[in-house]
């Protein structure tokens, strides 16, 4: 497995197993709980196969506990670790941005009639605000959180806040203008 | 007192050493507490620490704001006792009680903790009729950071009331005290950081 080829999933599953050694359906519930499906795609059945693919890659060590029933627990590699150390410093320090489908919107806006724009814009802004709430509750919902999460939610809600004011600005001017 | 101005005592207080158990004052402190009653295991003291995070969410997040690099993540704390300590030191946990704290910035009052725990209503399945502010000044203590699994503790507790205590002349009093460094969900049982205290005086 070549590093610029690890999917979402992968790093996800690398960087959990890291913590802690934990088997599949842990893994499952570690998922669940920090609702990490939020933003990744990652099925109950696809934990498995993404872990053998891992397992495959000499990224995570599987250990069979003895008895029958036992499950097999997974933990990291020092090769894993590696990679997992290099993927996040490549996400962390790239920028790649995003493009909102604002612009294409404001691009356009001439096509539209005053009044459908504007009720388009409010629409926009409805929709932020209803998204600021939505996150808020999340983050209410999961305490305590660490540090670095509640970094995280801060990078959101700072994102939904810089908009909530551009559409509260830009519908100010749009307006009134003559 | 106010620990974000005076790092040395913060550090003594939850930096103890992992060798020696060492005596320390803890100065009156300012808790958001929950209180419980029975074993803590089985989610009794897990949603005794959530509920209690949650009612203070808007004063952690004021704080965020406001103290800005000061502000230093509060950890999850547990007092526990019985009304006969030989069911604490034997682990008979259904007489055990206990209580759920973490302590708050020093400027919050009864009227913005108050008005936290009405925000946060709406997050919690039920607003817990022991969940309170208070102000709780443990005084003399001996503590030791204790690094690994938690089923080790009981050994570290012996060497404290057979051995340390007895040879310092000293007795316990009060409740015996955990403070867990880690999130238990991120951190490996061996590497989890759990500072054992317990308050003291001078035997009699």
């Amino acid at each position: 497995m070549k590093l610029e080829t690890m999917t979402d999933a992968e790093l996800l599953l690398l960087g959990l197993v890291a913590e802690m050694p934990r088997h599949g359906y842990e893994l499952e519930q570690v998922i669940e709980q920090r609702g990490m499906r939020e933003w990744t795609q990652i099925g109950f059945s696809s934990i498995y196969f993404v872990l053998g693919k891992l397992e495959k890659a000499g990224f995570l060590a599987a250990e069979t506990p003895a008895g029958s029933k036992a499950r097999k627990s997974f933990s990291i590699t020092p090769a894993g670790r590696a990679a997992l150390v290099a993927q996040t410093i490549e996400a962390l320090s790239s920028f790649r941005p995003t493009h909102s489908s604002a612009l294409l919107g404001m691009v356009h806006w001439p096509v539209l009639s005053r009044k459908a724009a504007l009720a388009a814009l409010k629409t926009r802004g409805a929709a932020v605000a209803h998204e600021m709430e939505r996150l808020e509750r999340i983050r209410f919902g999961r305490q305590p959180l660490p540090d670095f999460i509640e970094a995280l939610f801060d990078f959101s809600a700072g994102q939904l806040a810089a908009e909530k004011t551009w559409v509260a600005n830009t519908l100010d001017y749009m307006t009134t203008k003559p | 007192m106010d620990l974000t101005k005076d790092r040395k005592k913060l550090m003594e207080l939850y930096r103890p050493g992992t060798e020696e158990f060492t005596l320390v004052d803890v100065p009156a402190l300012p808790f958001a507490i929950i209180d419980g009653q029975g074993s803590p295991d089985h989610g009794a003291g897990a949603d005794a620490v959530k509920n209690l995070f949650t009612a203070i969410y808007p004063i952690r997040r004021q704080a965020r704001e406001r103290m800005g690099k000061a502000f230093v993540e509060p950890p999850v704390e547990m007092l526990y006792w019985a009304d006969d300590m030989r069911d604490l030191t034997t682990g008979n946990k259904e007489n055990w009680k206990w209580r759920a704290m973490v302590t708050l910035p020093v400027w919050v009052d009864e009227e913005m903790f108050s008005n936290a725990v009405t925000q946060a209503k709406g997050h919690m399945d039920a607003v817990p009729n022991t969940l309170r502010m208070e102000t709780f000044c443990e005084g003399q203590c001996t503590q030791i950071m204790h690094v690994g699994q938690a089923q080790e503790i009981p050994t570290l507790l012996e060497r404290l009331y057979t051995q340390f205590l007895p040879r310092n002349n000293l007795e316990p009093i009060g409740a015996y005290h955990e403070i867990y460094l880690d999130d238990w969900s991120r951190t490996p049982p061996e590497q989890r950081k759990i500072i054992l205290r317990q308050p003291v005086r001078p035997k009699r």
